[in-house]
């Protein structure tokens, strides 16, 4: 007989098993909230990959900004994306001991003072904190109303101070903005310290950037200048070039009838005709000097085309030739080997050693016999010529003014000439991007010309 | 005839977050469209400075109407963006006629829901042209959105297509805002009338939770007022359930208090679960919530729980029938409207935004479409023929060209 109304000990009651099940259920709803916790955590590991995103962007886009203003203005605007905070203030400290706001993003109402009223031995703290935590530094901050902020002191890489940036709520923005993370001081850091490096380059590249203006400024004006000056030469030049061609034509005409007046003096007294001679002496000796201006004013149009190999022992040999019933009067002697070839305009260089050649034997006095000796020596891109008499020797202040226009240093004018011949001289060797300089030990003592050639010219 | 232009980004400052969007959607029309008569829709997060959003709009467009809500983030061609500054526009141009037209009200409330939205929609119905479609954006922390919407049907019937959402904070239920007629509205609502005759609409709509144990019963209410469940007053009841304490506040309470209703038998298949969700945003300090639907004594509610494999099976479910329906028509621009508690309140930065390409992809099919959409409390989506306000869904709006 089994007993019918007796409950079986191993099965449970109904209202064991709806309690079970109540149990059970309510275990199932509760799970939904840890659920939700989990996903909360993801989502602050989220978060934080954005952040690190964010502040690789700021380090893209932070420095080709115009200005430190409106580099601040754009890492104040990443601060804010990063940290989902409503303000941010980000300032310099400058070399003058100021800590001065330079961006700021959601305080336009507040009146930020020009510079911030803190020392840096006011921070609390070398890394990121929180205001909140800090109340007599809050207080300094007092201006801008923040209930809390994150805070970060900003460094040089010479770990020296270098600014401040905070980001925060008021209290009003309490309504929709969480209370700030403690945890996010790390990565404020981590930001600040990015944006303090950022900062520093920006600063650094803005010098640069100002001295590199500067040396273009510089240069714009020397090129302007240089500009200025062909523009003047190439003017006198030309003028130079007219006047000596125009006044030729009426000298002409006074050099013939000067002609005409010393054929026939059988009218003059002895003293008209020493006039007459002195008349003719003069027009010649004017003639020369325009003659001279015309060559010096032909030298710049000369044309970089007209330029080709020229055999200086060959030119030289030529030139002795050419020279050769003055150097038979004054005995003078010429030496010269082994000179080189070099690219260059043949006129002007029968011109320029011409000239050299001319003024040492008409410098070396009556009586002395003209010793001239011409070399050239390789230099890494070129030849240095040298052109040496025993001539009268040049004091050392004349060895600079000779090659001007005009200039002698025979200022007793006993020797012949009208001051140009140096001067194209000059002016030759300057064509071919060469110099010319002389050196004497003294009046007396013969002088040395020096110029120098590239081997080759190049085309600009 | 209508042309839309959308962009969205997550630019701080609300007046180049404004400026920058309006210039990106418009960017491939001609600059003359800067200078004409538009529709501006603007969602943007809480974050955002609203007044300085308004005056950068007028300042490039200085015809534009502009009109929107605040959300809990953004969803645009762009992707989402929950951040507290993220904002997105749908602008609007209308051809030579009048293609739309827009009323607002400042303050709809539980109470005066049906009211407010009859009033807006006989204003629109006033305004003329054959509006064919509504675009109704609403506050969405104590709106009555089932009489809101029989409120407009009062006016235009119930075979008008209503579409849109309300507007959310960033998921803590206290304040939300509407953007209308050059002002900031805290509990407002906007209506657009579309009359564009080339035209339609074609919406989809899938949620992915599922109730979990033994329902609870409605012992006491008020309208959308839950006062008691099961005797006990009904906040605490439900905390209790949750593990969480009696006087917690609704918002961070909106991905796990969602409370599941069932549906009537007809439109449990075409929505592709048993119930309907609903969401609390309100709650009083007796412990009564506010249901943004009537919830008549007697009515039963579950707890609900996310079901991850519902979640991305349904949306390519819900994704192909709108591609069916759509069929070879032109797909112009997409409204799109999500559940707050849908973003990353529920899902990782992955997930989410798989779920985003899940939804765009069909519909683009490669070529990025004007696309605006927001995280808010609560979405208008047809179902079956029928108006019906939904929350924790996804809810898409395809505008299609006849």
């Amino acid at each position: 007989m089994s007993p019918v109304n007796t409950p079986d000990p191993n099965k449970l009651s109904y209202d064991e098993l709806s309690r079970l099940c109540k149990e059970l259920q309510d275990r199932v709803t509760r799970g939904i909230s840890t659920q939700q916790q989990l996903i909360s955590i993801k989502n602050e590991l989220d978060q934080e990959l954005n952040r690190f995103k964010i502040i690789q962007d700021f380090s893209k886009e932070g420095l080709f900004q115009d200005s430190i203003e409106d580099f601040a203005t754009i890492a104040t605007e990443y601060f804010i994306q990063a940290f989902q905070q409503p303000h941010c203030l980000f300032a310099e400290y400058r070399d003058e001991g100021d800590l001065k706001p330079i961006g700021q993003f959601g305080f336009s109402q507040m009146p930020i003072p020009e510079v911030l009223p803190i020392l840096i031995s006011d921070l609390p703290e070398r890394e990121g904190f929180l205001l909140g935590e800090h109340p007599e530094f809050k207080s300094k901050l007092a201006f801008l109303e923040l209930e809390d902020a994150l805070v970060a002191p900003m460094y040089r890489p010479d770990n020296s101070f270098y600014g401040l940036v905070v980001s925060g709520q008021q209290k009003a923005d309490q309504r929709f903005y969480a209370p700030i993370n403690p945890k996010d001081r790390h990565a404020f850091t981590v930001m600040a310290t990015k944006a303090s490096y950022l900062m520093y380059n920006f600063r650094t590249n803005e010098l640069l950037k100002q001295e590199i203006k500067e040396r273009r400024r510089m240069e714009q004006m020397l090129e302007a200048k240089a500009n200025d000056l062909l523009r003047s030469n190439a003017d006198l030049e030309q003028f130079a070039y007219v006047v000596s061609h125009d006044l030729k034509a009426p000298l002409r005409n006074v050099q013939g009838f000067a002609d005409l007046l010393r054929r026939d003096q059988s009218a003059f007294s002895p003293s008209n005709r020493e006039y007459v001679d002195m008349i003719w002496d003069e027009v010649k000796r004017f003639s020369d000097i325009i003659d001279a201006l015309l060559r010096y004013a032909r030298v710049s149009t000369s044309s970089i085309q007209d330029m080709k190999e020229v055999d200086f022992q060959q030119l030289v040999y030529n030139i002795e030739g050419q020279l050769s019933l003055t150097l038979q009067q004054r005995k003078a002697q010429l030496h010269y080997q082994n000179l080189p070839a070099v690219q260059a305009n043949y006129r002007q260089m029968q011109q320029l050693l011409q000239n050299l050649i001319i003024n040492a034997i008409k410098f070396t006095p009556d009586g002395r016999m003209p010793f001239i000796h011409l070399e050239a020596e390789p230099t890494p891109n070129g030849y240095r010529f040298a052109v040496k008499d025993n001539g009268i020797g040049l004091r050392p202040a004349d060895q600079k003014r000779i090659f001007g226009l005009f200039q002698r240093a025979d200022r007793e004018q006993q020797f012949e000439g009208n001051g140009l011949g140096l001067s194209i001289c000059k002016k030759i060797v300057e064509q071919h991007k060469g110099k010319i300089w002389v050196e004497s030990e003294g009046p007396g003592k013969g002088s040395t010309f020096f110029f120098t050639l590239p081997e080759k010219q190049s085309e600009d | 005839m209508l042309k839309f232009y959308s962009a969205s980004n997550g630019q701080v400052n609300s007046r180049k977050a404004i400026q920058q969007s309006l210039t990106a959607a418009l960017g491939e029309a001609p600059p003359s469209i800067f200078q004409e008569k538009m529709l501006i829709v603007v969602h943007s997060t809480i974050g955002h400075d609203f007044e300085d959003v308004i005056a950068g709009a007028q300042e490039l467009c200085p015809k534009a109407e502009l009109v929107g809500c605040t959300c809990a983030g953004v969803i645009g061609k762009e992707g989402a963006n929950e951040s507290m500054r993220a904002l997105g526009v749908m602008a609007v141009v209308p051809g030579d006629a009048q293609e739309y037209h827009i009323t607002s009200c400042d303050n709809i409330r539980g109470h005066n829901s049906y009211e407010e939205a009859r009033k807006m929609a006989l204003e629109l119905k006033a305004a003329g042209g054959h509006v064919n479609m509504i675009q109704f954006l609403a506050s969405g922390i104590d709106i009555a959105a089932d009489r809101a919407i029989e409120g407009i049907e009062s006016v235009f019937g119930g075979d008008m297509p209503i579409f849109g959402g309300t507007s959310s904070d960033n998921m803590r239920a206290i304040s939300s805002y509407q953007f209308a007629d050059g002002k900031v509205l805290e509990r407002g609502a906007i209506m657009i009338g579309y009359s564009d005759p080339t035209l339609t609409v074609e919406m989809g709509v899938h949620h992915g939770s599922v109730p979990i144990g033994q329902p609870f019963s409605v012992t006491r209410s008020e309208g959308n007022r839950v006062i008691e469940i099961e005797g006990q007053a009904a906040w605490p009841y439900l905390m209790s359930k949750l593990d969480l304490p009696g006087d917690t506040h609704p918002g961070p309470c909106i991905p796990v208090a969602g409370m599941a209703e069932l549906l009537p038998d007809g439109f449990r298949e075409p929505y592709d679960n048993d119930h309907i969700l609903r969401v609390i945003v309100k709650v009083d300090k007796d412990g009564s919530f506010y249901m943004p639907v009537d919830c008549p004594q007697g009515t039963r509610l579950w707890i609900v729980e996310r079901d991850e494999d519902l979640i991305f099976a349904g949306l390519d479910r819900m994704m192909k029938q709108l591609v069916t329906k759509i069929g070879d028509q032109k797909v112009v621009a997409v409204f799109h409207t999500d559940c707050a508690a849908r973003g990353r309140a529920m899902f990782d930065a992955i997930v989410k935004d798989e779920i985003i390409e899940n939804m765009q992809q069909p519909l683009t099919k490669g070529t990025p479409l004007p696309w605006l959409g927001m995280y808010g409390f609560g979405e208008f989506t047809r179902l079956k023929g029928k108006n019906l306000f939904h929350n924790y869904t996804t809810s898409i709006y395809a505008l299609i060209r006849k």
